[in-house]
C-alpha cells in the first residue's frame, strides 16, 4: 500500500514514512471498529424488528381465524399487522445479516429502504427486497429485452420477471399470482408515468409522488400480502370481505 | 441511519456496561419474590401456555416468602388434577386444605397442566430441603405407568437444568445419576431440535436473563404477545401479574359427561385396565426412583389418580376389578419407597368434572383426606409439635 | 460531544437488547421465525 503512495512523498521519505504508516494503520483501525460497532447496532435493530414480527405473528395466528366475523375496522387492522409482520420479519433478518457482515468488516448491500414510504409501485420495488429485484432485473428482465422492444414486450417482460420473483418465494400458485399481481402494478405505474411525462399535467405528477400515490400504493401492496400468505380462493374472499361495510 | 457510524469507544463501553447492569438486575430479581400474594396457583396466564416459565430462583423465593422458616411447607406439585381444573381459585382444593391444616402449615400450589409427578413440586421440595426447611410434598401419580423417563421432566426440561446449574437441588443419588447419563446418550443420538437446556442453564446461571426478563414480563410489561392472552389492544402487553385466573366450573350432570368424547375415554380406560405386568411395574418403579429423591420420598403423599365412576361403571366387571387391582399393586410397590398413597375411591360421580379432574366438591373431599395424611406425614418426619 | 453521547446511548440500548435476545433465544418455544425467503 505504501509503495503506491511512495512517489508522492519521495521528497522527505523517512520521516513522512514513519508518520504515514502509523496514521494509515490508525485510520484503518478506527474505520474497522466503527464499522464493527455499527454492525452490533444493526444486529440489535434487526433483533428488535424480529421480536416485533413475532408478536405480530402470534397476534395474527389467533386473530385471522375470526377475519370473517369481526368488524370492518378490525379487518383493516389485521391487514396492517400482516403487512408489518412481513416487513419487520424480513428486514429484521436482513439487518442482522448486514450487521454480522459489518462486524466482520464487510459491507453488505442494503436490502430495504423504508418500502412503506413508497409513493408508487416502481418506487416500492426500489425499496423492497432490493437484492432480489435487482437480480431479477439484471438476469431476467434485461436479457429478455427489458424496455427496449416497445411497450407490449416491456409489459410482458415485466410480468415474466415478476412471476419468477413470486416463484422464488415458494413453489405455489399463490406466490406466482402475487408476483404477477405486483408485475401488473409496476406495469400500470410505468404506463402512468409515461402518460404523465407526455401530458405534463402537474396534478398527475403530484398524485404519483405524494400522499394519494402513497395511499394507493400501500393499499395495493397490502392486499397483495393476502395473496402471498393465503391460498388464492381464501385471499380473494378476504379481499372482498375487506371492502364490505359491516 | 446507514451512514452513521457510532464512535467505537463510547459505544462498546455503553454496551458492556448496560449488559452488566442487566446481569445484576437479573440477580436482584432472582433474590426476591415477584409473585402476587393472592396467587393461588400458576394458572394458564402465568404458565408455559403463555410462554411464561417460572425459574427455579423465582419459585424458591416464592416458597420462602409464603412459608416462614418456622412453618411446615406443603408443596403441591404434579398434574392438572392437583392444579384444580374446573375449580375456581377461591374454591381451589389446596386452599381448602390450607384452611383445614391451620397456621402451622403453609400450602403452595406449583402444579402444572400435564405435569409429571416430579415436576415443580418435587424440585421446590428439593430446594427447600437443601436449605433445611421442613416440607411435605404432595403430588399425583398414575397406576402402573410413570409419566416421565427423564428425571429432568416431561414438558420443559429447562427448569431442572437451571436449578442444577445454580446448585439449588439436592445432590444426585445413584438412580438419578445413572438415569441422567442414559438420557444424555440417547439425546445426543437424537439431536434434539430445541436449544440445549444445559447450555442455557449454564449461561443463565451467570447472566440471569431468565430471571430478569421473566420477572419484567410478570411485573412490568409483556414484551411479547402470546396467543392465549386476550387480543385486545389495551391488554396486549399487560404485565402477567394482572392477568386473571379464570377457570370454568363443570356444568351439572348429565351435561357434564355428555360433552365428553365417550369413545376416547373408554378406550383410555380399557388400556388402563390391562393387567399390570411385572415388567411395566418395575419400569414404573425405576422411573419413579430416578426422579424423586429418597429425602423427598420420605415426606411425600401421592394421590393415585382415579377415574370417574360414570365411565368406570361402563367397563366390564372384570375390567373394573383389574383397574382397582392395578391401583392397589402400584400403591404397594411405591409404598416400599417410603411414600404415602391416597387412593381416590372416596370420590363419586358428582366429584368429577370429567374422567379425571375434580369439581369443587370433589376438591373439598380431596382436601379433607389429604390434610389428614399431610398432618400424619409431618408428624412422622418432624415430630408431634415442631 | 453529541456524537459521543449518541454512541454511548446506542451502546447502552444494544447491551440491553443483547441480554434480552438471550432470553428469547432460549425460550422453549422458538420465537425466531426462520422462514426461508
Amino acid at each position: 500500500m505504501f509503495a503506491i503512495f511512495w512517489p508522492s512523498i519521495v521528497a522527505g521519505p523517512v520521516k513522512r514514512y514513519q508518520q504515514f504508516i502509523p496514521a494509515m494503520e490508525e485510520g484503518t483501525g478506527n474505520v474497522d471498529s466503527s464499522l464493527a460497532a455499527s454492525g452490533f447496532l444493526r444486529v440489535a435493530i434487526g433483533a428488535v424488528k424480529k421480536f416485533a414480527a413475532d408478536s405480530c405473528t402470534a397476534y395474527l395466528a389467533l386473530a385471522m381465524a375470526s377475519f370473517a366475523t369481526v368488524g370492518s375496522s378490525r379487518r383493516w387492522f389485521m391487514l396492517f399487522v400482516l403487512a408489518m409482520r412481513i416487513y419487520l420479519d424480513f428486514s429484521g433478518y436482513s439487518d442482522m445479516a448486514i450487521g454480522f457482515g459489518r462486524m466482520a468488516g464487510i459491507r453488505l448491500p442494503e436490502n430495504f429502504n423504508w418500502p412503506y414510504l413508497a409513493t408508487n409501485m416502481i418506487d416500492f420495488w426500489r425499496r423492497w427486497h432490493i437484492s432480489l429485484s435487482t437480480w431479477i432485473r439484471d438476469y431476467v428482465y434485461i436479457p429478455l429485452g427489458g424496455s427496449r422492444r416497445g411497450p407490449v414486450l416491456r409489459a410482458t417482460n415485466a410480468l415474466v420477471a415478476f412471476s419468477l420473483c413470486g416463484l422464488w418465494h415458494g413453489a405455489g400458485w399463490n406466490f406466482v399470482f402475487w408476483g404477477v399481481y405486483h408485475g401488473i402494478g409496476v406495469v400500470a405505474a410505468s404506463a402512468y408515468q409515461s402518460w404523465q411525462g407526455r401530458s405534463n399535467v402537474a396534478l398527475a405528477s403530484w398524485i404519483s409522488q405524494s400522499v394519494p400515490g402513497w395511499a394507493l400504493t400501500m393499499l395495493y401492496v397490502g392486499i397483495g400480502w393476502l395473496f402471498f400468505f393465503y391460498p388464492l380462493d381464501q385471499a380473494l374472499l378476504m379481499t372482498r370481505q375487506l371492502f364490505l361495510l359491516k | 441511519m446507514d451512514h452513521w457510524l457510532p464512535k467505537p469507544g463510547p459505544f462498546f463501553a455503553g454496551m458492556v456496561l448496560s449488559f452488566l447492569a442487566c446481569v445484576l438486575a437479573g440477580r436482584y430479581y432472582s433474590q426476591h419474590n415477584i409473585f402476587r400474594d393472592d396467587l393461588a396457583r400458576f394458572h394458564m396466564k402465568t404458565s408455559s401456555e403463555v410462554n411464561f416459565f417460572p425459574t427455579p430462583s423465582q419459585l424458591l423465593r416464592f416458597a420462602e416468602h409464603r412459608i416462614p422458616a418456622d412453618r411446615i411447607g406443603v408443596i403441591v406439585g404434579g398434574s392438572s388434577v392437583l392444579h384444580g381444573i374446573a375449580q375456581r381459585p377461591e374454591y381451589l382444593w389446596s386452599k381448602r386444605m390450607q384452611d383445614l391444616l391451620g397456621d402451622r402449615f403453609r400450602v403452595i400450589n406449583v402444579s402444572s397442566r400435564g405435569g409429571a409427578p416430579h415436576e415443580y413440586g418435587n424440585w421446590v421440595s428439593e430446594m427447600l430441603l437443601k436449605k433445611r426447611r421442613r416440607v411435605v410434598h404432595v403430588s399425583d401419580i398414575f397406576p402402573c405407568y410413570y409419566m416421565s423417563y427423564d428425571p429432568a421432566g416431561l414438558q420443559i426440561r429447562d427448569f431442572f437444568w437451571a436449578a442444577r446449574a445454580r446448585d439449588l437441588l439436592l445432590p444426585d443419588w445413584p438412580e438419578r445419576a445413572k438415569r441422567l447419563e442414559q438420557v444424555k446418550l440417547e439425546r445426543a443420538a437424537e439431536r434434539a431440535k430445541e436449544p440445549n437446556p444445559r447450555l442455557m442453564a449454564i449461561l443463565d446461571a451467570r447472566l440471569n436473563f431468565n430471571d430478569l426478563w421473566g420477572s419484567f414480563r410478570y411485573l412490568h410489561f409483556g414484551t411479547f404477545y402470546s396467543p392465549l392472552l386476550a387480543p385486545r389492544l389495551s391488554t396486549l402487553f399487560m404485565p402477567l401479574r394482572y392477568q386473571e385466573d379464570v377457570e370454568e366450573v363443570a356444568p351439572p350432570i348429565p351435561a357434564r359427561y355428555l360433552r365428553a368424547n365417550l369413545r376416547r375415554e373408554m378406550h383410555i380406560l380399557s388400556e388402563l385396565s390391562i393387567p399390570c405386568a411385572d415388567g411395566p411395574l418395575r419400569k414404573m418403579e425405576e422411573d419413579f426412583a430416578s426422579s424423586i429423591s429418597p429425602q423427598v420420598r420420605h415426606v411425600s403423599v401421592f394421590l393415585m389418580q382415579d377415574n370417574s365412576p360414570y365411565f368406570v361403571n361402563q367397563l366390564s366387571p372384570q375390567q373394573q376389578r383389574q383397574l382397582r387391582e392395578n391401583s392397589r399393586i402400584s400403591a404397594e410397590a411405591l409404598e416400599r419407597y417410603g411414600v404415602t398413597l391416597l387412593q381416590g375411591d372416596f370420590l363419586d360421580e358428582t366429584d368429577f368434572a370429567d374422567r379425571v379432574h375434580l369439581t369443587e366438591e370433589g376438591g373439598a373431599k380431596l382436601a379433607q383426606r389429604m390434610s389428614v395424611l399431610v398432618r400424619e406425614k409431618a408428624r412422622q418426619a418432624y415430630g408431634e409439635n415442631p | 460531544m453529541r456524537a459521543t453521547l449518541y454512541s454511548l446511548a446506542a451502546g447502552i440500548a444494544v447491551g440491553i437488547v443483547f441480554h434480552y435476545v438471550l432470553y428469547r433465544i432460549f425460550l422453549p418455544l422458538e420465537p425466531f421465525i426462520y422462514v426461508a425467503f
